[in-house]
């Protein structure tokens, strides 16, 4: 089975099957998991977790075996059979059982595992290994997230706050330690979303609606040879001094472009205290499916 | 409270939607249609229906998406071939289509023009 669906989020890079989406997520950076399925159910779990100290990685594939919901609670240290897999250590007792894969990385102190359903044979060497060999880290500046669509790469300092997921309808947002906001949004549908608007129509009356004041709007743009609209706005500062006292932040500068052969929206909007330097859009998108 | 039987994935996807035999379809000038159903009120409220002057045939307009939701269910086609062919249309991933038809199916199983055939749990 080729990998053809590149995933990047906290601590990982990896590429896994195409028809495996991402239907459960977590967005902090200290301990979370992805959950990864196709129509006939969970494919893949992957999850990060703190941890101080390297873990004895047979222990833990062992206690994991034996946990009730796996199925097999008599697996003893013999039964364990072990591959090491790129950064992975793999492990699983039986075919039928789940198995399960672990990699620590010392200098985030992180422990990493996927769960795959089962061990078939077939499986394992077709798209479990071939999973974990892909894995890479995702660590220094700029940092790349890809998931949902949306393929954002930005500096370090900046990290991933919220993240809301509807059908068809994908919202980041990221926050700089100097309080710099980045917000990218991905639909899908645009006729229904446009609602036989214009795109500049549409964009100023969405920014309307999230609290911002317009400014200026710019139509018959392009962007990479997409129709798209600029637009410049003010929001109330959200942070300290700013929030209290009602203060605008002022250098809000926004984006949408209308990808016609993927049929998906894009946006970008960014905002930040008085004198912060935005990021450049090339640099932090890069619009695909 | 009793407990809901939740559907697999895989039973779900091989439900049949089926339109409502009894609907009457009224197609308009600018493309929507308007269909037409017969309440069938129980108990009580068959008999106080009419002093109440409750609905006895609403009507609904069927536009846009909704329409073409409508359109695709042909009483054949399964949960999974509808998804397929909503998403190749629109460029949506799966699951993006799965949840899209889930809503809309539900709100026209809910005005009583859609109902849903659950095949057993061994077919």
């Amino acid at each position: 089975m080729s990998l053809t669906r590149t995933i990047a989020w906290h601590h990982i890079k990896c590429a896994v099957p195409a028809d495996w989406e991402a239907t459960s997520y977590s967005v902090e950076e200290r301990q979370g998991r992805l959950e990864f399925s196709d129509r006939s159910g969970i494919r893949g779990l992957f999850s990060w977790e703190s941890c101080k100290r390297e873990p004895d990685t047979e222990t833990t594939i062992l206690s994991f075996l034996r946990s009730r919901e796996t199925g097999v609670p008599d697996t003893r240290l013999a039964d364990l059979k072990t591959h090491t897999v790129g950064e992975f250590r793999l492990g699983y007792a039986a075919d039928s059982s789940p198995c399960q894969a672990i990699c620590y990385r010392p200098d985030r102190q992180k422990l990493l595992r996927w769960i795959f359903p089962d061990a078939r044979a077939d499986r394992l060497a077709s798209t479990y290994m071939p999973i974990l060999q892909s894995c890479a880290p995702n660590a220094g500046s700029p940092r790349e997230y890809l998931l949902f669509g949306i393929h954002a790469t930005v500096p370090a300092d900046y990290e991933i706050e919220q993240m809301n997921v509807f059908p068809a309808n994908v919202r980041m947002l990221f926050e700089s330690k100097s309080k710099r906001r980045l917000v990218i949004r991905r639909w899908g549908l645009p006729e229904l979303i446009l609602g036989g608007l214009s795109l500049a129509a549409f964009y100023e009356r969405f920014l309307r609606s999230e609290g911002y004041i317009i400014t200026k709007v710019q139509e018959g743009v392009e962007w990479h040879g997409m129709p798209a609209v600029q637009a410049q706005y003010q929001a109330r500062g959200e942070h300290q001094m700013d929030r209290f006292m009602g203060r605008l932040w002022t250098n809000g500068a926004a984006m949408l472009w209308h990808d016609t052969t993927e049929k998906r929206i894009y946006t970008i909007e960014q905002i930040g205290p008085p004198d912060s330097v935005l990021l450049d859009p090339e640099k932090v998108v890069m619009a695909h499916g | 409270m009793a407990k809901r039987n939740r559907l697999q994935l895989t039973q779900q996807l091989a439900s049949i939607p089926i339109r409502n035999v009894r609907m009457r379809e009224m197609p308009e000038s600018d493309g929507s249609l308007v269909v037409e159903i017969d309440l069938a009120y129980k108990g009580l409220l068959r008999f106080i229906s009419r002093p109440l002057k409750l609905r006895t045939t609403p009507r609904y307009r069927l536009e846009g998406l909704g329409l073409e939701v409508y359109r695709m269910v042909d009483g054949k086609k399964t949960f999974e071939v509808l998804i397929d062919e909503f998403a190749i249309r629109h460029k949506l991933t799966f699951f993006e289509g799965r949840a899209f038809l889930m809503q809309y199916l539900q709100m026209l199983m809910q005005k009583g023009l859609v109902a849903i055939g659950i095949p057993k749990k061994d077919a």
